[in-house]
């Protein structure tokens, strides 16, 4: 109902109803007939009652319209305000989101990383655990030999001490062998003439003793040399064996710690797999989340514009009862109010509130990290598509 | 989040993008990794929209023909392998080469004549390794000669992520703060490699299963952390193709987790995950 097109009305019937006072004022003193003014009064005087009637009611209507148009219109305000605020925090969360979701990635490619690190230290391991078992059973083998070695030292050293012996008999046959030599060489120069072959006989005998016992006492030092030499080397070998064991009780510790660290690592390596595993589905997780407060952002946003545009409504709507330029301002000014504060709020607002110079991103936009290499100048090489040949190198 | 609509990787197409990633990257799926790879195959076709497996596979196995395939390709490439790198990681070796930069000069054949000291660090990923090379042989290098790095990766996005050489510092990078203040320029909240250090390094997409393709051999060969992926015959063609593509006496450095033991091979033995290419 338009009240100031109503009010223009009565004020015409008002006017109308005035010229006919003076004209019937004017006929009574004139004694003109008057009937005709009276008619015309009388009909004004109905529309200006039924007018006042209908104002009254109207008004009553009004001012209830007015009442429940200024709560819409202070809930409208608060509506705004609230989703513009519901925005932000989407932003925020998508933001969030989408860095937690940047951050699990690299996360997971390190976990992966590592696994196979640590897959290839316990193939390595294995390796090596083989290796040591190898070398233990040689290690072993050298010890079996060794023994063998130093019972075949100990004949020897025996065998040099029978030589020893013999070579002692050889001397005193050579001594006596000399002695009776003498004798025969005596008993040829007693004999005379007869005697003197035999004599060179004699003499032939006792050079061949001195020989044999020249040589028996070369050989005496000789042997008496190899006792000695195999003494040492039954102390060597000794020595050696005692090393061969060591290195058996050695490859042996070294074996038993290879099992551990490859049983260890294996056991690193499948929980490094369910890690990984785990991880994985968080980043599915993750993944939705981002796109979920994404979209969450946007319905956001889109409450704001729809609370934005019942905020439209209402002040249409006041114009409409109020009239233009009346009433508009007590729902706009609140609006323009609430607007205000959201504006406040967005510029407040930092999705990352620890790094200030970052500005906030839009919903649809990639980590910033990501962004931060693709906008960057490539260099001039071109992109990694155009580049395959290897140009100088 | 419609979970009724959600990709499935049937155990057929599992086996065969087993297979594929074997015939095409040597990267080698335990059977008890494969439960992960399915995983992340399922994701990938939820990103791609793609529901059907078969469709899938197909679209990652033939040439692509469509930018969409190729962004699927890229994709597919960047997801199924590691990314894991970072500034100085594994230091030991580059203390090996601040010790040993005279010896390295002085019995490479070539780099007193060409004044080039060619390093390659062939699986570069986001380029920490190959931007790490660069700046410690800025220090370390007498004058004259320069460092000439050639860096490559398979995933091409790795790859455009290196060349843009832009970086974020976390607890686990291990770079001290003479190279970040001397190197590096901070732009909101990372770090933008400088210049200087950009201009040494190459980047280039590379599949290690493809056939070497270098003119000239290198002094130095960084491959770390990859063999770890592949199986036995696959190091064994890969260590072999190094060997050929080095100069003498040039060195090859492999994970710390790696070793040569296993495989047949011609480097001599130098230090634990050092060895150095002798004859020739």
């Amino acid at each position: 109902m338009n009240f100031s097109k109503m009010k223009i009305g009565l004020k015409i019937v008002l006017g109308v109803l005035l010229v006919e006072l003076i004209s019937l004022a004017s006929g009574i003193t004139m004694g003109k007939n008057i009937t005709s003014h009276l008619v015309v009064m009388g009909c004004l005087s109905t529309v200006l009652i039924s007018q006042y009637i209908a104002w009254v009611v109207s008004d009553n209507i009004t001012k209830s319209v007015k009442n429940v148009l200024e709560s819409l219109s202070e809930t409208s305000v608060n509506l705004t305000s609230l989703s513009s605020d519901l925005t932000v925090t989407g932003s925020k969360l998508a933001a969030g989101t989408t860095e937690q979701a940047a951050s699990i990635q690299e996360t997971s490619s390190t976990l992966e990383e590592s696994e196979s690190m640590v897959h290839q230290t316990t193939q390595n391991t294995k390796e090596a655990d083989s290796l040591a078992k190898t070398a233990k059973e040689f290690a072993n083998k050298g010890n079996l030999e060794m023994q063998t070695m130093l019972e075949s030292m100990e004949e020897l050293k025996k065998s040099s001490s029978e030589i020893s012996k013999i070579i002692k008999v050889i001397d005193e046959i050579a001594f006596q062998t000399n002695i009776l030599s003498l004798n025969a060489a005596v008993e040829a120069a007693r004999a005379g003439d007869a005697g003197k072959g035999f004599a060179v006989v004699a003499e032939e005998v006792r050079n061949l003793a001195q020989r044999s016992a020249q040589a028996a006492k070369d050989t005496s030092v000789i042997i008496e040399g190899n006792i000695n030499l195999s003494e040492k080397c039954l102390i060597v070998t000794g020595q050696v064996n005692d090393s061969l064991v060591s290195i058996k009780d050695g490859t042996n510790k070294v074996s038993e710690l290879l099992e551990e660290i490859s049983t260890a690592s294996q056991e690193q390596e499948i929980g490094i797999g369910q890690i990984n595993k785990a991880i994985s589905q968080m980043e599915h997780v993750v993944h939705g989340n981002a796109s979920t407060a994404q979209e969450s952002a946007l319905s956001a946003e889109q409450l704001t514009v729809h609370t934005e545009t019942i905020g439209e409504i209402m002040t249409s709507l006041s114009s409409l009862i109020y009239g233009e330029g009346k009433g508009v301002a007590s729902v706009s000014s609140k609006s323009s109010l609430g607007f205000k504060r959201f504006e406040i709020s967005k510029k407040q607002s930092n999705p990352i509130s620890d790094k200030p110079a970052r500005r906030q991103p839009k919903l649809t936009e990639k980590p910033a990290k990501m962004i931060a290499s693709y906008d960057a100048k490539p260099s001039s090489m071109g992109t990694p598509e155009d580049i395959i040949p290897l140009g100088d190198f | 989040m419609d979970l009724n609509k959600a990709a499935v990787i049937e155990p057929r197409y599992l086996d065969l993008f087993c297979e594929y990633l074997y015939k095409n990257m040597g990267i080698y799926i335990e059977p008890s990794k494969k439960s992960l790879l399915a995983q992340k195959l399922t994701k990938l076709m939820n990103d791609g929209g793609i529901l059907n497996s078969g469709e899938y596979y197909h679209f990652i196995v033939s040439p692509p023909i469509s930018e969409k395939q190729k962004e699927l390709k890229n994709k597919f490439t960047d997801t199924v392998t590691v990314h894991k790198t970072n500034f100085f990681r594994e230091n030991n070796h580059f203390e090996f080469m601040q010790r040993n930069i005279a010896k390295i000069i002085e019995e490479s054949p070539t780099i007193r004549f060409t004044n080039e000291l060619r390093v390659w660090s062939s699986a570069c990923s986001t380029g920490e390794e190959a931007y790490t090379l660069s700046m410690l042989l800025k220090e370390i290098l007498p004058p004259g000669i320069r460092a000439k790095i050639l860096a490559t990766d398979i995933s091409p996005d790795s790859i455009r992520k290196a060349m843009a050489g832009v970086y974020k510092f976390g607890p686990e990078d291990n770079i001290t703060n003479y190279y970040i203040n001397k190197y590096f320029t901070k732009v909101g909240d990372t770090w933008v490699i400088s210049d200087e250090i950009k201009n040494n390094v190459s980047f280039r997409l590379f599949n290690l299963m493809e056939p070497f393709p270098f003119k000239n051999p290198f002094d130095i060969i960084f491959c770390r952390n990859v063999m770890i992926y592949f199986d036995k015959e696959v190091q064994e063609k890969l260590v072999n193709n190094f060997y050929n593509s080095l100069s003498k006496n040039s060195l090859l450095f492999i994970g710390h987790s790696e070793s040569l033991i296993q495989i047949k091979h011609q480097f001599t033995y130098h230090e634990p995950t050092i060895y150095k290419k002798v004859s020739k």
